[in-house]
């Protein structure tokens, strides 16, 4: 009878090849416009102007007091100096790359610098974020790596690896990891926007502060309208 | 170069057989089969080793070994072969202590470099991709046929080429003054000017409103680098001023000098510091909280290159202190003065006659 009742939950294989045909319905554009991306950076971003013209939604933030600043946004890119005052100034945007990555593992975070790459901030950044550029780096190189960036946020398929591994971390307990992935599988499958399945779920498990974190760091992406736009 | 010859083991495996800068081993000691053996000492520490001598070996920072072989000690015990001429002169202690010593000094040195290093690695990374963003824009405005926007991109080209020359400058002559002997008569007010046409761009992204006041047509006698010196202090003054403060650049004429003054909201210099900040390597305590990195060489250069003028370079702070973020501020000026060495005339021509005619 057990099997029975497990094979009842959804599975997120179910999702595995979902977002290939979403996505390759859209227009470039209105992809890259509906991801959000924040730039952490206490100089002007030079990119910035050229990056617009390609139609990505950049808004840019001098530097961040806490990691919540960022949660509404799906993609971070973080300069490595000059910013981080409010966590470990020692290795700078690095510290800020740290924090959201232990906080909201699901966010793509981008470091860039114009020091150089072999620095003590350069490597903690390295180890943490999941991509590293030069700040002259050129256009097209910048663009491929952004787009790369958004095929992983818009895929909920890889997302939910990313917050599943996130909550093995937190110790949360492989039944109600069953659950809340079953619950998450449905909630996409249903285009169910406000993910209700899985807050419910959620709600009911008493999960830690961190745990309920990466969670609603997950939903509250503004990248699932574009997923779930026909 | 060490007082004592020393066997220098890289990191990565080669290594080095120096002489020492004030004793010599003896030939005995010190020929290819004693090298081998002294390289295969691994443990760090005192060692006995070729007959009877003994041995310091101690890693560095950064995973060098540092071997000092043949050592003849006071206080240890006799080798059982004597060369002549050769005596004991020191004491354990006083090698340890001198090769310690002269290890932290090398890791300062290597600190320093580094962070040199890095500052102008991110300095001329910056300026190339400011360079190279302005370019790609400018190439869109011109396929669009905006030529207001075009000019403006070039404009911002030309500035961001200024301010690498300015950081070229300031690398050539922070590392060899003696080079910059030839002089020329530069034209103060317009060499501040241009420096603060580079820095809008980057005052405006902190909402720092940075204002240039005063007029000078005066001429000042020095090397082709006194950029350096207002581009310092500005963009000391942006770095360090809070988000939306303000940034005053005056220029004047005194009889015999002119006087050129910026003043902004910086971290409050301690007491001593307001000196002390013009040596190399030194950052104000306050600063050093606002922002981490910094090489501490920017001011030192800048009075440098003030003494090749024959002027003076001075930091003066206001007694209000303001706190931001628990940092204490005030209103710093730093106050460059110049000995006039005659006037610009075709400026003056220009600009002056321009100005009697507005009012």
């Amino acid at each position: 009878m057990w099997f029975k009742r497990l094979y009842s939950f959804s599975s997120i294989l179910d999702l595995r090849d979902y977002a290939k045909g979403k996505r390759y319905s859209k227009i470039k554009n209105d992809i890259r416009s509906s991801v959000k991306i924040a730039i952490i950076d206490d100089q002007k971003f030079l990119a910035r102007p050229n990056l617009s013209t390609y139609g990505y939604n950049i808004v840019e933030l001098p530097d961040i007091r806490s990691v919540t600043e960022i949660k509404d946004f799906d993609i971070i890119l973080c300069d490595l100096m000059g910013v981080g005052k409010s966590f470990d100034q020692a290795i700078g945007g690095a510290s800020i790359i740290k924090e959201i990555k232990q906080n909201y593992p699901t966010k793509i975070v981008i470091a860039y610098t114009a020091a150089r790459a072999n620095t003590s901030e350069a490597s903690v950044a390295k180890e943490f974020a999941d991509d590293f550029l030069k700040k002259d780096t050129e256009i097209s190189k910048w663009v491929e790596r952004l787009d790369d960036a958004i095929e992983v946020a818009s895929d909920p398929y890889r997302r939910w690896l990313v917050a599943r591994q996130g909550l093995l971390d937190e110790e949360v307990d492989i039944r109600r990891l069953v659950e809340l992935e079953s619950a998450y599988v449905k909630s996409v499958l249903d285009s169910d926007k406000s993910f209700s399945k899985l807050t419910e779920a959620m709600a009911a498990m008493n999960l830690g502060t961190h745990a309920s974190g990466i969670i609603q760091g997950l939903v509250s992406s503004a990248i699932y309208s574009l997923i779930f736009s026909k | 170069m060490l007082a004592f010859p020393s066997i220098l083991v890289r990191s990565q495996g080669s290594h080095e057989v120096r002489d020492g800068a004030l004793f010599s081993l003896p030939p005995e000691l010190c020929d290819r089969p004693r090298i081998e053996r002294y390289l295969a000492i691994r443990e760090q520490g005192w060692v006995r080793s070729e007959f009877g001598y003994m041995a310091l070996v101690r890693n560095d920072a950064v995973g060098n070994r540092y071997i000092l072989p043949g050592l003849y000690l006071a206080d240890a015990a006799q080798p059982f072969k004597r060369f002549h001429g050769y005596k004991a002169q020191f004491s354990m202690s006083q090698v340890e202590g001198y090769l310690e010593k002269h290890l932290a000094w090398e890791e300062e040195v290597r600190k320093r470099t580094e962070s040199e290093l890095t500052a102008l690695v991110h300095d001329l990374r910056h300026l190339s991709g400011s360079i190279y963003h302005s370019a790609v824009e400018a190439e869109r405005f011109n396929s669009e046929r905006d030529w207001s926007k075009t000019a403006e991109g070039i404009r911002t080209i030309i500035a961001s080429q200024t301010m690498l020359r300015v950081r070229i400058d300031y690398l050539d002559f922070a590392n060899a003054v003696q080079r910059f002997d030839e002089t020329e008569k530069i034209p103060v007010f317009s060499r501040v000017d241009k420096v603060i046409r580079c820095f809008r761009a980057s005052a405006k992204h902190k909402s720092i409103d940075i204002h240039l006041g005063g007029e000078s047509y005066r001429l000042a006698v020095g090397p082709n680098i006194l950029d350096i010196v207002p581009y310092t202090l500005i963009e000391n003054a942006i770095k360090y001023a809070p988000r939306g403060s303000r940034v005053s650049v005056n220029v004047s004429d005194t009889e015999a000098e002119t006087v050129v003054k910026i003043s902004s909201l910086g971290p409050l210099l301690l007491a001593g510091e307001q000196d002390k900040i013009f040596e190399r390597g030194v950052r104000g305590g306050n600063a050093a909280k606002v922002v981490a990195s910094g090489t501490g060489l920017g001011l030192a250069v800048a009075r440098n290159v003030i003494d090749l003028f024959g002027g003076a370079l001075i930091a003066v702070q206001s007694k209000d202190v303001d706190y931001r973020e628990e940092v204490p501020f005030a209103e710093i000026e730093f106050r460059f003065t110049l000995p006039t060495s005659g006037e610009d005339h075709v400026r003056k021509t220009k600009f002056g006659r321009r100005k009697m005619i507005r009012f």
